[in-house]
C-alpha cells in the first residue's frame, strides 16, 4: 500500500444510477424491498471504475488486503436514472504495527450538487508474515 | 423508530458474483476459491459492502429506506457462503451474526426521528 497517498484523489467521474445495474444489485438482495436498498448503497466507492484500478492506484496486495470499516451518511436514497458525480479520495494512510491502513472516502453529488451519500471504507493491508 | 430481529436465508455463491458484477468489484477473494484459500480464507468470501447491505435491507424492510440515515459499521469476521444472516438490534445501532452466532458486524446506525 502506497504511504503517501493521504489527501490524494484517486478519481472523479460521472456516473449514471444506471437501472440495470440497480436491478442487478437488488437481484443480489433478493428479498421483497432489495429494489427499494439497492437505491441505498448501488456503488461502492473504491471500484467504481473497477477493482483494479483502485489496486493500482494504491497499490494494495490483495492477498493479504481486508476491509475494517465500512460507513453510509444519506441525504437521500440515489434516484434510478440520475446523473451523479462521485469523488473518491484518500482521506488518510498509515502504518500501525505490521499493518498498513486507508480510509478511503466516496462522496456522491446530484447534477445540483447537492450531496446525496459520503461513504467511507477503511482498509487493512496485514503484514507479511 | 423501532425494528426487530431478523434472520436472512444463507447468502450464496451466485448472490456473491451478482454483487460482485454490480459494483464492479471482482477481487479474487470474492469469486476464486483458490485464490480465497491461499489468502488464509476457508472458501470465498461475500463482499462486506454485501453483507452490510444484507442487514440494511432487512431494516429497511421495517421502516422504509428515506428513514435510514447513516451507518457505520465495523467487520469482524468473513462472511461466508451458506452461512444465513442474523440482524439483531442492539444499542444505538445493530449487529450481524452468521448461523453460528459469530458477530460479523457491528454497526451504529442513524434512523430518521
Amino acid at each position: 500500500m502506497k504511504l503517501d497517498m493521504k489527501g490524494q484523489t484517486l478519481f472523479e467521474l460521472e456516473r449514471s444510477v444506471d437501472e440495470l445495474k440497480l436491478e442487478e444489485l437488488a437481484t443480489a438482495l433478493a428479498t421483497d424491498t432489495a429494489a427499494e436498498t439497492a437505491a441505498l448503497v448501488p456503488f461502492f466507492g473504491p471500484t467504481i471504475p473497477g477493482e483494479l484500478r483502485f489496486v493500482e492506484l494504491l497499490d494494495v496486495d490483495l492477498s493479504r488486503a481486508l476491509l475494517g470499516g465500512l460507513s453510509y451518511r444519506w441525504n437521500r436514497p440515489f434516484r434510478p436514472g440520475e446523473k451523479v458525480s462521485a469523488k473518491v479520495f484518500v482521506e488518510d494512510v498509515y502504518e500501525k504495527s505490521t499493518n498498513q491502513f486507508a480510509i478511503v472516502t466516496a462522496e456522491f453529488r446530484d447534477a445540483d450538487g447537492e450531496v446525496i451519500q459520503v461513504h467511507k471504507a477503511t482498509f487493512i493491508e496485514r503484514g507479511a508474515a | 423508530m423501532s425494528w426487530s430481529e431478523t434472520t436472512l436465508p444463507p447468502v450464496t455463491r451466485v448472490q456473491i458474483a451478482r454483487y460482485a458484477g454490480a459494483v464492479r468489484d471482482f477481487n479474487r477473494i470474492h469469486v476464486d476459491e483458490e485464490f480465497a484459500k491461499n489468502s488464509g480464507m476457508p472458501s470465498v468470501i461475500a463482499h462486506g459492502p454485501l453483507t452490510l447491505a444484507r442487514g440494511l435491507d432487512a431494516i429497511v424492510a421495517q421502516v422504509g429506506a428515506g428513514a435510514v440515515k447513516a451507518v457505520e459499521a465495523r467487520l469482524k469476521a468473513p462472511y461466508l457462503p451458506g452461512e444465513s444472516l442474523t440482524v439483531v438490534p442492539v444499542d444505538g445501532g445493530f449487529e450481524l451474526r452468521d448461523g453460528s452466532g459469530t458477530v460479523l458486524m457491528t454497526a451504529l446506525l442513524t434512523l430518521d426521528d
